[in-house]
């Protein structure tokens, strides 16, 4: 591992919320690292949880599940099915062994673009740390 | 494999200071599918349209990418360019390489690596796109109101008036709601009845509302545009298109009960009207004290009627009505006092709450407008008003204010020292909220016309002492504690929406919040619509609100609805649910997780399977992960469409396969 | 249970003589005597082949989903079977009155590999009773605790008799709850050691799909996991992972607990150990029953306003 490996990582970001909260990041200019590529669903109610299996399995290091708080979705209720999905997948990943911090979930708002930029930042930490990810993930 | 054009926009030095837009620009040219890519200044310009134009003319081009600013930006603009040029707008795929790549990353390699990533992800979730339509609904211009108060009546008038058909449905035997009990109303003290008595008129007489009272909504399905509603007539048990109103009947029936009207301080008959004044000014039979109902005889109505219009055999009546519209005015109650035993309402007859005094202070009222206590019909000396009885109290689970009992608390102070020029108001206040045109000078007026006494401060105890009521609380501002000595108690209890607004909430989709206000779209941007399509708000069923702010809201969804009749027809998005039958197993698990209903039974062959109605569908997608066959698909965000992406978006070299 | 097998022939003669079935699903004689089969009378004369004992071990409730298509089916149920058939008519994949239940109460299935190796010769019957498990051979008649005699998915059984049965021939035995505590001893491993753990397990696979096909909850009329952008037909161990993740994923909230998958893999993989983390977790987060009883909506096409988020509670395990 060279010394200026970065992490990939994967977002699956909502549209009403997340989406729109990363667009407020760049609008407010907002640094963060290169690391996250964003996947624009409508609703964190559209992420299967077999979504994040694929990123892993084809190599990303870091995966994050994120849409709007519980109680503003755009649909009602989309993100408190993801809420009960992502619990118990979060769960059992871990379960079968991947680091913790490989998967978030969160809850950011169209408002949060200091939050997204934040939760990037950290995370982006948190795996340059742990290193690639060689978990559930093909031979390169 | 279809064909891809790519467009890398500069957005100037935006993009282009950051990202390498050549390079962008040759690796997408390398990527699978891609027969043309090009990079431009500023694609969103006419001449970057028009790059976008020629390209799908000349290079016969089934999708485009566009790498440029967010699609929150101009992933219409570029939808409509393409649809110029002949191309589904749907096959039009925007890579946000502005507000989430060049303004956000400052190294250039880092910052290309990802443009063409994030290109790479787009040109494969294109490659695996399907040509859509958007949706075209008809649309039924006839409005349904529900609330014949002075929401759904100023609602109904203005979509009447503007030339379409309005359907007013209303509870209650009559029009007026709410305001119909008031006296006199804030701060130009002008009698509530004289300015809602002809509105009711207006309303029954207008050739284009067809007035339905004494009915309720039942069911309501269906979608903007094309609302299926179920209606029910409750049963009068007087025929009222033979009934003349001359009220014989409630002026000969023999049984009197409390009159709910009057807050059980006056009596009413148990056939006739609440208020005089009434329209439709058709009687009622009330079931459940009619001497008749009970015992099987009397039947004096019948006999003094002249037209043979009661009818004791008389059923609820159902009618499904169509609309494209709905409005919901249903209003607001008063909390019940009785949970708030410190204050004896319910236990001693001389402490009210607000509603009771507006009647009290009613020409029409049980007193005649004069104001005597309830007890012995004594005038009042002293009356204390006692603020925020519920409301402000997040203990007891109502942390809002109800926002209209500091005015109208001032103006019972006010009206009652009219009256009783020799008495004394005393009001017990947390803070006097007077925002509004005239609202600060009118409290002025009445500490310093009317000589209300204001105390700050709760009261703890309400308690009886010979023929009085003794009412002690703390002055939060002098620290001490009062003690008056009233001889009438006056509670300004909490706003609450209606006992059943969730069960209506629930018919109509709609959200409510924690109390059961009926939630908004946006609470800044669009206050009158509901998140359904179709429906709006007006008046208190969604926030406690005085009669100005009522109707200027009731207006407000007046002229949503009438944006929504001016259409041809409504276009909707064509990104919804749909269901593979052949794959289907018919399990439903999708039903529970659509926050539409829009998931029905069909039955393919021998066998049942889901089905989708796209008018009600709006494309969230909880669906097609409930889904484990994968039969459920949601148009634009595909499973092979997200999985390419991902793929795509994982790939650190080379391009995807 | 001789007398409850005699009781079974005779309801099953009745119900095909009658035509209320077409066909009655049971077990008959296998090439061995301690390893019966699955068995479909189809007229009444074959109701006299039908057998119950204490080695009849597969799972009926998927068999039905394939038979009531040609008529109304008749069977005999244990509580696996029963929770099994609870899950079918949930999902809509049959309609109670096809379906003629025989209960009968289970105390567990002897694995005949099992009990031979505990016994050192070839186990011709066998009696359960409470705590221990009678093996009758050639030469002796010996006890020995249940865990060396059961099949694994018999010693975690919550549901000894159906909840379900038209008919319960002998006594039913009261549920209990289902004890999930295998589940902790992987959660305590160290992460790395339980990748390497669930990795040697998932090597193993043939993906010869024999769990899914004999899963009363895996009921789809097409599969996802037969689509080729979701898998490819390779074993690589990411496709394990993928495949492995899914199946557990797509019965979770809705698995009986029924251990079918597990007693079919030939590979020998604890499938058990995966759906019952999904199972602890929802009971544990959600307050689910384990296993989730059918009928109710499902666990994931559910939620509570205030319901927690899982992933900020201790999913580690170390």
């Amino acid at each position: 591992m060279s010394s200026d490996w970065q992490p990939r990582i994967v977002g699956f970001a909502c549209r009403w919320c997340t989406y729109a909260g990363a667009d407020l990041a760049g609008t407010s200019r907002l640094e963060y690292p290169a690391t996250v590529r964003l996947v624009r669903v409508p609703c964190s109610g559209r992420v299967n949880p077999s979504f994040v299996l694929r990123a892993f399995q084809r190599g990303a290091d870091g995966v994050l599940v994120a849409g709007c708080h519980p109680g503003d979705c755009h649909y009602t209720s989309g993100n408190l099915f993801t809420r009960r999905r992502f619990s118990l997948v979060k769960r059992f990943l871990e379960y079968l062994g991947l680091e913790p911090e490989r998967l978030r979930v969160e809850w950011i708002s169209a408002a949060e673009g200091q939050r997204f930029a934040q939760v990037i930042r950290e995370m982006t930490d948190d795996l340059c740390r742990l290193g690639p990810n060689r978990k559930m993930r093909e031979e390169p | 494999m279809p064909r891809i054009g790519v467009v890398v926009c500069w957005c100037g030095h935006n993009i282009a200071g950051t990202v390498d837009v050549t390079q962008v620009t040759a690796a997408a040219a390398a990527m699978p599918g891609v027969v043309y890519a090009e990079d431009y200044k500023y694609v969103c310009s006419e001449p970057g349209q028009d790059l976008i134009r020629r390209a799908i003319a000349d290079k016969r081009l089934d999708a485009v990418v566009v790498a440029a600013c967010s699609p929150s930006m101009h992933e219409a603009t570029f939808r409509q360019a393409a649809a110029a040029a002949g191309l589904n707008p749907y096959r039009v795929e925007i890579a946000n390489v502005r507000e989430q790549c060049s303004w956000v990353h400052r190294d250039r390699e880092e910052a290309t690596v990802k443009a063409v990533a994030l290109v790479q992800a787009m040109v494969a979730k294109a490659r695996r796109e399907e040509p859509l339509e958007a949706l075209r609904l008809p649309v039924t211009r006839r409005a349904l109101v529900i609330g014949g108060g002075i929401a759904g009546m100023q609602a109904a008038m203005d979509i009447a008036d503007a030339g379409y058909q309005v359907l007013l449905v209303e509870r209650e035997p009559n029009l007026g709601g709410r305001m119909a009990q008031l006296s006199e109303t804030f701060p130009t003290l002008d009698c509530a009845s004289c300015i809602l008595t002809p509105r009711t008129a207006e309303v029954a007489r207008h050739p284009r509302i067809e007035l339905l009272t004494y009915s309720e909504v039942r069911e309501v399905a269906g979608y903007v545009g094309d609302f299926r509603v179920r209606i029910a007539r409750k049963p009068a048990y007087v025929d009222w298109d033979r009934c003349i109103g001359c009220m014989l009947c409630q002026e000969k029936c023999p049984r009197k009960v409390p009159s709910p009207f009057e807050r059980d301080m006056g009596f009413k008959k148990a056939i006739g009207v609440n208020f005089p004044q009434a329209v439709p000014n058709r009687p009622v039979i009330d079931r459940e004290h009619c001497t008749y109902f009970e015992k099987g005889k009397c039947q004096v109505c019948v006999r003094v009627c002249p037209v043979e219009a009661v009818d004791f055999e008389q059923r609820e009546t159902v009618r499904e009505e169509a609309v494209g519209a709905i409005v919901v005015a249903t209003g607001f109650d008063v909390l019940a006092p009785a949970e708030f035993g410190e204050y004896g309402y319910g236990r001693y007859p001389d402490v009210i709450d607000s509603l009771a005094f507006e009647r009290l202070n009613s020409s029409s009222g049980p007193t005649g407008g004069v104001i005597r206590r309830p007890s012995d019909g004594r005038v009042p000396r002293e009356v204390v008003f006692i603020q925020c009885v519920g409301s402000r109290d997040p203990d007891r689970g109502r942390g809002y204010c109800s926002k209209i009992c500091c005015m109208y608390t001032a103006k019972h102070a006010m009206l009652y020292r009219h009256k009783v020029p020799d008495g004394q108001a005393y009001v017990f206040y947390m803070d006097v909220r007077a925002g509004g045109k005239g609202y600060e000078e009118f409290v002025q007026r009445t500490v310093e016309q009317a000589g209300a006494l204001y105390l700050r401060g709760r009261v703890a105890r309400v308690y009886p002492e010979g023929d009085r009521m003794l009412v002690r609380g703390v002055d939060t501002l002098s620290g001490q504690t009062v003690e008056v000595a009233a001889d009438l108690v006056v509670l300004a209890t909490a706003a609450v929406p209606r006992g059943d607004a969730r069960e209506l909430a629930q018919l109509l989709k709609v959200g409510t919040d924690a109390h059961g206000f009926y939630n908004e779209a946006h609470p800044k941007l669009r206050p009158v619509e509901t998140m359904t399509r179709g429906i709006f708000l007006a008046g208190a069923v969604q926030a406690p609100r005085d009669i100005s702010e009522t109707v200027a809201q009731a207006s407000g969804a007046a002229s949503k609805v009438l944006a929504l009749f001016s259409q041809e027809e409504l276009v909707a998005d064509p990104l919804v649910a749909v269901v593979d039958e052949t794959r289907c197993a018919g399990c439903f698990l999708c039903r529970p997780v659509c926050p539409y209903q829009a998931i029905s039974t069909r039955v393919a062959g021998n066998r049942e399977v889901a089905t989708v109605n796209p008018g009600l569908c709006q494309g969230c997608g909880a669906c097609a992960v409930a889904c484990r066959s994968g039969a459920m698909a949601l148009k634009g965000f595909t499973d092979e469409q997200i999985l390419a992406e991902v793929e795509a978006l994982c790939l650190r070299t080379g391009s995807p396969g | 249970m001789s007398d409850i097998q005699a009781r079974l022939r005779e309801i099953a003669r009745r119900l095909l003589t009658e035509g209320h079935v077409r066909v009655f699903i049971g077990f008959g004689p296998g090439f061995e005597a301690n390893r019966p089969v699955p068995f479909f009378a189809a007229d009444p004369d074959a109701a006299d082949r039908l057998l119950l004992d204490e080695f009849c071990a597969a799972g009926l409730a998927r068999y039905v989903l394939e038979e009531v298509r040609e008529g109304p089916v008749g069977l005999v149920a244990r509580g696996c079977d029963g929770l099994g058939l609870e899950r079918l008519l949930a999902d809509h994949r049959v309609a109670r009155e096809q379906l003629y239940v025989v209960g009968v109460s289970c105390r567990g299935v002897v694995d005949p590999d099992r009990a031979c190796a505990a016994a050192g010769e070839e186990v011709r019957a066998a009696r359960v009773n409470g705590e221990t498990v009678t093996l009758i051979t050639p030469t002796a008649e010996r006890s020995f605790p249940r865990s060396a005699c059961l099949l694994d998915k018999c010693l975690r059984c919550q549901d000894p008799t159906p909840r379900i049965a038209d008919v319960l021939l002998g006594e039913a035995i009261p549920p209990g709850e289902r004890d999930l505590a295998h589940v902790d001893a992987v959660e305590r491993m160290p992460s790395d050691e339980r990748y390497r753990f669930w990795a040697r397990q998932f090597e193993r696979c043939l993906r010869c799909l024999a769990c899914r096909q004999v899963c009363p909850a895996c009921n789809c009329v097409s599969c996802s996991l037969d689509r080729p952008e979701w898998l490819e037909r390779g074993t690589g161990l990411a496709e394990q992972f993928m495949f492995h993740f899914t199946r557990a994923y797509h019965v979770a909230g809705r698995c009986v607990a029924c251990g079918e998958c597990e007693r079919a893999c030939p590979a020998g993989i604890p499938l058990g150990l995966l759906n019952d983390k999904f199972m602890k977790d929802l009971r544990d987060l959600f307050g689910v029953a384990a296993p989730h009883r059918p009928g109710d909506v499902e666990p994931l096409g559910k939620f509570c306003p205030d319901d927690p988020e899982g992933w900020h509670e201790g999913g580690e395990g170390t």
